[in-house]
């Protein structure tokens, strides 16, 4: 009986024992079920926050380079120092060391090294090799950050054609404003473990999502083209005591820039401390009334539609009357019987009015939009103006207007719009839309291989027949041969045409200030390239026959040397 | 029946229990330890795995802060040879020198300039006159395109 007893007794035992086990595991159990099931997704937040940080990987923008691979932009590295200084514990020899490699003050930086701040901005932009000395101390408190930072070897030479880069990573104006997302890249992001004091548990990345690099980009322009527009534009506003100017160099038959050129200009280094008002690119943003000319759209304008023929001769009476306004020639004389070689040589006025008069409004004004005016060019650079012309039927369009618009008053174009439609004189009648990048380089993820994407040239549309374009040229070459004889080079055929332009002011036109300007392409027969030469407010004289057209020559003359283009009749026998 | 009011021990319960207990403890032990040696085993390839991986990372991240040092280090080299390469730092140094940039110069030939017709690659062979070519020079100057031109047709009577 009583082992009977002691085994029921044990038995008893167990079983409250196995109860209470029971019961204890039921409560793990049920402790679990809410921990893993009912708080899953709260509590995962909460570790995940506790022991995971995402980093940003910023990534690398793309350089530009010009046709032959100089450089014009890239990026290098500067440093950002900085201090906890409740975590130094050596505040004296710190301070010596910092003191000397960042030419601070000793004594004040002893001072705030022994102060219980969190952190400490020592110095910003600290160059590459300084920063990995300071780096390389591996001092516990010290915090060296790298920082990509913009530079331009060229300096101001290339400026208005590069833009900047500002301290937020964005391109401003030229190439980099126009391609700054492409130039950017996309930034990664990294996510990795952390241990209770912060530190970054060295384990495999639980999710790498790697930057996208910027595309480099490798540009039309060629730095020693780019080298003559400036010294020459620099000698001819010295030399002519102009306030600025504009030189563009273009290849007429692809639309490529060769050098985009305006003084005065900035360093985008020092983009911040530069004049606001030069950081805009004046060859695409600036806006004047190109004056005579424009006479070369009213006479391709006039020879294609079959208004008029080269050697049709008209009389000149001095003055001619359109809408109620009367027009005179710039010499306020009477040329009597002109031919229109004559007249575009002499730039008659009165002629050209005669021309788009003849022509009718309709006819004459969907010329002008055909070489361009009115619309942006689609130049791949940032801050592109689209001119102003006004048309008929707008409010502010008066029937005289189509008399003073033939000669380039009362309707305004950026230089890049000008140069583009004479180019498509120079082409055959084809204007081609203005490029400054040739092509994309891009490093390919998988295969760390650059992918290179050619831009290609695209023709907008005829403008003009290329008869009349080729009738035009040769009325171009004599204007250069009677008239602006101060472009001319010998042994090669120049075509081009001046232009004098009277600033408009609120109160009618300035009385003695004048814009002058030139436009011309060599050799005429085939042109290589094509010159538009821009000076504000010329003092030693307000004609561009005088300084316009011998600033294009300096330039041109060194071009045919530097493209090795012979003279005419070598060339010409060649082929 | 006092001999038979001996109690039959309890022991004899426990020796009878006993192989019972022993019979079943065995293979638990065994089970026990077949699952300790393996959470040992599994405990040691997962810290020898982890540590794998925690030293090859570490690899990496110098490999990739070496990478990032020797890259800063080329921008400062490509930097530096931008900076070589600016025209306007160019001139300035040549104009130290002593050097003076020209302007295009031109020479007047005094001999018709010709072009070899015959050549197989076309390459300008020759200045030599032809005896037209001076007849002409002498009576009237020819434009440089028909000294060309006449050059190259008496060069090409010439040829066989």
């Amino acid at each position: 009986m009583d082992t009977e007893k002691t085994v029921d007794l044990d038995f008893r035992r167990l079983t409250v024992l196995g109860l209470c086990l029971t019961f204890g595991l039921a409560i793990v159990v049920a402790q679990l079920i809410r921990y893993q099931v009912l708080m899953h997704s709260d509590l995962k937040q909460v570790a995940e926050e506790q022991r995971e940080r995402t980093t940003d990987l910023p990534s690398v923008r793309g350089y530009i380079a010009d046709a032959n691979g100089r450089i014009l932009a890239m990026n290098t590295n500067r440093w950002d120092i900085s201090v906890s200084p409740v975590l130094i514990t050596d505040p004296a020899y710190l301070a010596s060391v910092l003191a000397s490699a960042l030419a601070l003050d000793g004594a004040r930086l002893r001072v705030d090294l022994r102060s219980d701040k969190a952190w400490l901005p020592l110095a910003q932009g600290v160059p590459q090799k300084l920063g990995e000395a300071i780096a390389g101390l591996q001092i516990h408190g010290i915090i060296c950050k790298p920082q990509s930072t913009r530079n331009y070897p060229m300096s101001d030479l290339v400026s208005h054609a590069t833009g900047f880069v500002n301290h937020t990573g964005n391109g401003f104006y030229g190439v980099e404003g126009y391609y700054n997302p492409a130039l950017k890249g996309l930034s990664g992001t990294k996510l990795i473990e952390i241990d209770p004091f912060g530190i970054p548990i060295p384990r495999p990345i639980e999710d790498y999502n790697p930057p996208e690099p910027g595309a480099n980009l490798i540009l039309t322009l060629d730095l020693n083209i780019q080298y003559i527009a400036e010294t020459e534009l620099s000698s001819a506003i010295d030399q002519f005591k102009a306030e600025s100017g504009t030189v563009i160099v273009m290849d007429p038959k692809t639309g490529a820039l060769l050098a985009v050129a305006s003084l005065p200009s900035f360093d985008p280094n020092q983009f911040a401390s530069a004049e606001p008002s030069l950081l805009a690119d004046p060859s695409v943003s600036g806006m004047w009334e190109p004056g005579s000319i424009f006479k070369i759209m009213t006479w391709g304008a006039g020879l294609d539609s079959g208004a008029i023929t080269p050697e049709m001769t008209v009389f000149d009476e001095g003055r001619i009357e359109v809408g109620g306004r009367i027009i005179e020639n710039s010499d306020r004389k009477a040329h009597g019987k002109v031919s229109m070689t004559e007249a575009l040589a002499h730039s008659l006025n009165t002629v050209a009015a005669y021309v788009s008069t003849t022509m009718g409004k309709d006819q004459f004004y969907n010329y002008l939009r055909r070489f361009g005016f009115g619309n942006l060019t689609g130049v791949d650079l940032a801050s592109e103006g689209p001119g102003r012309m006004k048309l008929p039927g707008d409010s502010d369009w008066f029937p005289s207007e189509l008399g003073t618009n033939s000669f380039g008053q009362g309707i305004a174009a950026t230089p890049m719009q000008m140069i583009t439609a004479v180019a498509a004189v120079a082409n055959q009648g084809i204007l081609m839309r203005p490029h400054i990048v040739q092509q994309r380089v891009i490093e390919d993820r998988a295969s760390r291989r650059p992918r290179v994407t050619a831009v290609e040239p695209v023709a907008v549309r005829a403008a003009i027949s290329a008869e009349a374009a080729a009738t035009l040229t040769d009325m171009l070459v004599e204007v250069v041969e009677r008239e602006a004889t101060k472009a001319r080079i010998r042994g090669y055929r120049i075509a081009g045409k001046t232009g004098t332009a009277q600033i408009p002011t609120a109160v009618g036109y300035h009385p003695t200030d004048t814009i002058v300007s030139f436009v011309g392409y060599a050799p005429a027969d085939d042109p290589v390239f094509i010159i538009l030469v821009k000076l504000d407010r010329p003092k030693a004289s307000r004609w561009a026959a005088h300084t316009a057209a011998p600033a294009f020559r300096a330039i041109a003359q060194r071009l045919l040397v530097y493209r090795q283009i012979p003279p005419d009749e070598i060339r010409l026998a060649q082929h | 029946m006092t001999s038979h009011s001996l109690p039959v021990p309890a022991p004899q319960a426990r020796e009878r229990s006993q192989p019972h207990v022993t019979s079943r403890f065995p293979s638990l032990r065994v089970a026990i330890a077949v699952f300790a040696a393996l959470l040992i085993l599994f405990g040691w390839l997962h810290l020898l795995v982890a540590m794998q991986i925690a030293s090859t990372d570490r690899l990496i991240l110098d490999k990739e802060a070496d990478f990032d040092r020797l890259e800063r280090d080329t921008q400062v080299v490509l930097l530096k040879i931008g900076w070589g390469e600016s025209p306007r730092i160019m001139e300035g140094r040549l104009a130290e020198e002593g050097y003076e940039r020209q302007d295009a110069l031109y020479l007047e030939l005094s001999q018709p300039f010709a072009k070899h017709r015959g050549g197989s690659d076309g390459q300008l062979a020759s200045f030599a006159p032809s005896s037209v070519a001076k007849e002409t020079t002498a009576s009237q100057p020819p434009s440089l395109l028909e000294s060309i031109i006449g050059n190259s047709e008496s060069v090409s009577e010439t040829q066989p």
